[in-house]
């Protein structure tokens, strides 16, 4: 399972041209994950899944449900945090002059390829 | 200054149709404008401030990090945090799903205006202030249009109560139904009167030797608040037509060579059928040329991408065409 995992994140590293993606659990602990040797896995899975949860409660606030997806853009570059229904996030770290909309698709794809491996 | 800030974040929120905009210094909500309720307003200022507070937890991953923006959504709900300063960010929140690059655009260009405020880190503003500025910043009431008006409709109903008295009383006198009087000629009647009441009013007013000014008749300010009235509902329809039509100029489209060089790159990977797949899939997808968004074009590689069987050249092809974009 672990290898599929990681066979969807270096597919969507490959085709996005992202620098490094994770999946994590809801509660906030990595599964599986394809990240440049100085980024910390563990930190960027909490972080991910705080900052995702903190949006999520925003959103169930306003009754407005779940939410899908939040990204941070820095001048380095960007993070951006997939949920995958309540049972994964996936993370992303692409640099600055990453296209936004390719990531986003590739994103997407592999969320849904995520999907069907947990379901 | 606090005034001119006020008016740019009604300005954000009136152009991106946000249910709440808020000035954030560090964590804390200096300016806010919703229509949500005073406690959701709490609620979600707190949650904002966490947000914030936990946004600064990146630096912490990838060091000079340096954040711009944060943007969450969901499908009918997006969250967007513009950092204009270091301690300095500005939030909305939108109860439907708002058009991204609009969104960030608007921002930039409020971040852009408040970033050199110099004291901005130490402003704050209290209730009273943000109501004084509401009040300044609403549109003044019509309500000269709107008395008009009622008393257009007034006299319209005097004129028929008059109307059906007058034919009640030749019925009981048994005469000769006359032929009654038309609006205009009630109005003129009214109008004469009328003006007979102000002469005497303006003239027991007046200095004695001043000359009293002529008064307009009844019918002519009846017409006169009906134009202005049309005038009013004219220039509003004329202004939101201006401001959907700057909105969707704002959406800037791609310049359709984007696809001639696409198709180029397609069929370098897949042969000279390429430029038909790319006309069905375009046909398809609804893709007019002249009109080519971003997520078009996206949708487009994506859907050529699938027809291309090697994974190497569909590799190549991908890379190939996100330089394009």
């Amino acid at each position: 399972m672990a290898r599929n995992f990681n066979e969807v994140l270096n597919t969507v590293i490959r085709d996005s041209g992202a620098e490094g993606a994770v999946l994590v659990s809801p509660d906030g602990l990595a599964i599986a994950s394809v990240l440049p040797a100085n980024v910390d896995e563990d930190r960027v899975a909490a972080m991910g899944a705080a900052i995702l949860s903190l949006g999520e409660r925003v959103a169930t606030e306003l009754d407005k449900g779940e939410l899908e997806q939040l990204y941070v853009k820095g001048t380095k570059g960007y993070m951006i945090f997939t949920g995958i229904k309540d049972l994964a996030v996936l993370g992303v770290l692409a640099p600055a002059d990453a296209k936004l909309g390719l990531l986003l698709m590739e994103i997407k794809r592999a969320a849904k390829q995520i999907e069907e491996l947990l379901g | 200054m606090k005034h001119k800030i006020f008016n740019y974040f009604k300005e954000l929120k009136e152009n991106t149709l946000a249910s709440f905009v808020g000035l954030f210094i560090k964590t804390d909500p200096k300016l806010v404008l919703t229509d949500l309720t005073e406690d959701k307003k709490k609620i979600i200022e707190d949650k904002i401030s966490h947000i914030l507070e936990k946004s600064k937890e990146i630096e912490e991953v990838i060091p000079d990090f340096n954040e711009k923006y944060l943007y969450a959504e969901g499908e009918d709900f997006a969250l967007f945090i513009y950092f204009v300063k270091r301690d300095v960010a500005v939030s909305s929140i939108f109860l439907e799903k708002p058009k991204f690059a609009v969104i960030l655009l608007e921002h930039e260009i409020l971040a852009k205006k408040i970033k050199d405020i110099s004291s901005i880190e130490d402003l704050s503003f209290d209730i009273a202030e943000i109501e004084k500025f509401e009040k300044e910043s609403k549109p003044k009431e019509t309500k000269e249009d709107t008395v008009d008006i009622e008393e257009y409709i007034g006299n319209i109903d005097r004129f028929e109560e008059k109307h059906s008295e007058e034919k009640e009383k030749q019925e009981t006198k048994g005469e000769e139904i006359i032929q009654n009087s038309s609006y205009e000629e009630f109005f003129m009647q009214e109008n004469l009167k009328e003006k007979e009441e102000n002469c005497e009013i303006i003239k027991e007013e007046e200095t004695v030797g001043e000359e009293a000014e002529e008064v307009p008749s009844l019918e002519d300010l009846i017409k006169e608040s009906i134009e202005e009235y049309e005038r009013k509902k004219d220039l509003d329809k004329n202004l939101k037509e201006n401001i959907k039509r700057e909105r969707e100029q704002k959406e800037e489209f791609i310049d359709p060579i984007i696809l001639e060089h696409i198709e180029k790159e397609f069929v370098k990977e897949i042969g000279p059928i390429a430029k038909l797949i790319l006309n069905r899939k375009m046909s398809e997808l609804n893709i007019d040329p002249n009109r080519l968004k971003t997520e078009d074009i996206i949708t487009l590689i994506h859907e050529l991408a699938k027809e291309i069987r090697i994974e190497e050249k569909k590799e190549k092809f991908i890379n190939e065409v996100n330089d394009l974009l």
